[in-house]
């Protein structure tokens, strides 16, 4: 029996969705065939990577060494994300908390971001090249945000590095990406996955989750109360949304993993793939066998 | 038919509910039930208890001359006289935002609140009416239907970071804008088999000129979704676009009343349309 190819949907936030090198790693293990993808954040160069034909394995190195040479001027992400709040018995995950604390919230008040494009920029481009989303072997559009029409944005024509950037930019951390007079930011903070761009059409759909522990269990401060405003609503768009998907994987041992924690990304991988692996063959109406 | 009224959120723009029951009422489109999130929980309640326009504007003047309950208005980009002041101001916030639950505390909304509702209880008013807040423990919406209206109504107005959040037993309550802006699916479950939602919107770009500015951006967008799904599980509802009038400006109610009188009165005929519909 042949089975149906799939549309895939893919998001997580920050570092994150990098771990999709591990979702495609199982699924050509089980033979599954891809007819389109959407995608949001950082795993849109992971897809982007996939749909030009090459084995996503080959990424991992790179982003490997990559953040190893920024590890100077990336050091405060991953401590953000995770290891100061550690210490003071507060363990979160939250985008929303890192970008508001003290230090980084009067950065953001004098500019756009706290990062530039400088660190980013060689890395897309030594990966994409010229490439076009029209070279690409499996269609791929990438859902990124309008901010001035405070609406959806999808990418899915023109230059890749182009479409990559926005799709990493996440408010606050990047400046916005100017394209074609839309100013372009990442959507995963509004919802991990690109989920409205699921039609009817692109049926079969398989969703990969990364299911977040809501962090604060018990707000107190200011920061900490905003932070879990804007979790609540980011969960809750992302559950009613994947209501509508036919597949959904929840890689739930992600949640150990913080968005900002670089320096694990092979372990993601290699935990996305054997989760994604063994939830793959519950549904085994999405394998060809022969 | 039960006919359900839903109010949402948005600040002092909710006066323009006011203006909307009022355009209802002179209809002859019976109200049965209410409720509202937010500015939509102080005039929805104070509808179901007084059901008289006037007397409910006369008591937004009284709070008007004796309350201050124009909170941060300093914070908004209309102020451009005073560029610096802001930027002092919101770096400072930046400053107390892990050490303080809040920037205000509830003293002037409490003050509002009685002027409104005095000691009156839910049990008191005309008509159902339930305040509509959140729980930030258990990330749910909660109705809040029995005991002092003042109270009740309080966590409903509780925007998270600008107010403390409000403990009641083990809940940690806030304004139901988290997920609930336009409570249509609370009213639902509450029995009412028609509803009118009514949303207040801004229809001027917010423009961003920094980081923090761009995540506020992005949560309204956020809000606008949820938004969509209440208008769906709704009946009928009548959006009200607001141009240069901000969430903080409470001292000018006359005009933002005649615009939600004028807005709901253009859509009457298509709201009798869809009553006679479902009557059938």
């Amino acid at each position: 029996m042949i089975a149906n190819p799939i549309t895939l949907v893919l998001g997580g936030m920050g570092v994150k969705g990098v771990a999709s090198i591990g979702i495609f790693q199982a699924l050509n293990s089980r033979n599954i065939k891809v007819k389109r993808i959407f995608a949001a954040g950082a795993s849109a160069l992971v897809a982007g990577y996939y749909a030009m034909g090459r084995n996503p394995d080959e990424l991992t190195d790179r982003f490997v060494n990559f953040f190893d040479s920024n590890d100077k001027s990336l050091w405060g992400m991953e401590q953000m994300s995770g290891l100061f709040q550690m210490q003071r018995r507060r363990i979160t995950d939250s985008f929303a908390y890192f970008l508001q604390e003290r230090l980084y919230c009067r950065a953001n008040v004098k500019r756009l971001s706290i990062l530039t494009w400088d660190i980013v920029e060689p890395l897309i481009s030594e990966v994409f090249g010229d490439d076009s989303f029209a070279d690409l072997k499996i269609p791929l559009a990438i859902s990124t945000i309008d901010l001035n029409a405070k609406r959806l944005f999808i990418i899915d024509t023109g230059k890749l590095t182009d479409g990559m950037k926005a799709g990493i930019a996440f408010p606050g951390l990047f400046p916005p990406v100017n394209l074609n007079e839309h100013q372009l930011v990442s959507s995963t903070i509004c919802c991990e996955l690109p989920l409205e761009l699921v039609t009817k059409a692109d049926s079969p759909v398989l969703a990969v989750d990364f299911p977040v522990i809501l962090s604060h269990q018990r707000p107190t401060d200011l920061l900490e109360i905003i932070a879990r405003t804007t979790e609540i609503r980011s969960h809750a768009i992302k559950s009613r949304l994947l209501k509508k998907v036919d597949y959904v994987i929840r890689l739930e041992r992600m949640s150990r993993f913080r968005w900002g924690s670089y320096r694990q990304i092979p372990q993601m991988i290699k935990i996305a793939r054997g989760q994604t692996i063994k939830q793959l063959a519950l549904i085994p109406e999405l394998q060809s066998t022969r | 038919m039960k006919i359900g009224l839903s109010l949402g959120g948005g600040g002092a723009r909710g006066y323009a509910h006011i203006g909307v029951i009022r355009a209802l009422t002179e209809a002859g489109i019976p109200i049965d039930m209410v409720n509202g999130t937010s500015i939509g929980a102080v005039m929805g309640g104070s509808y179901a208890l007084y059901k008289d326009m006037d007397k409910i504007t006369a008591l937004i003047k009284q709070v008007n001359q004796s309350v201050n309950i124009n909170y941060f208005n300093i914070f908004r980009p209309q102020a451009e006289s005073q560029t610096f002041l802001r930027r002092w101001l919101s770096e400072a916030v930046c400053d107390i935002a892990s050490l303080r639950s809040s920037i205000q505390s509830h003293r002037h909304n409490l003050k509002a609140l009685r002027v409104i509702f005095g000691e009156y209880t839910f049990a008191d008013t005309k008509i159902p009416f339930s305040a509509v807040a959140h729980d930030l423990i258990t990330g749910k919406t909660v109705i809040i239907k029995k005991g002092k209206l003042v109270e009740g109504i309080l966590p409903s107005v509780a925007i998270p970071g600008i107010f403390p959040p409000i403990q009641r037993g083990k809940r940690l309550l806030v304004d139901g804008m988290v997920l609930a802006n336009i409570p249509v699916h609370e009213m639902r479950e509450q029995g009412a088999e028609f509803i009118i939602a009514v949303a207040l919107r801004s229809t001027e770009p917010t423009p961003y000129k920094n980081g923090l500015d761009i995540l506020n951006n992005l949560e309204t967008m956020k809000q606008r979704r949820l938004e969509q799904w209440a208008f769906a599980e709704s009946d009928f509802h009548i959006r009200i676009n607001f141009k240069n009038y901000t969430t903080e400006h409470f001292e000018n109610p006359a005009t933002a009343i005649e615009i939600g009188y004028k807005v709901t009165k253009s859509k009457i005929p298509g709201l009798l349309r869809r009553l006679e519909k479902s009557d059938r």
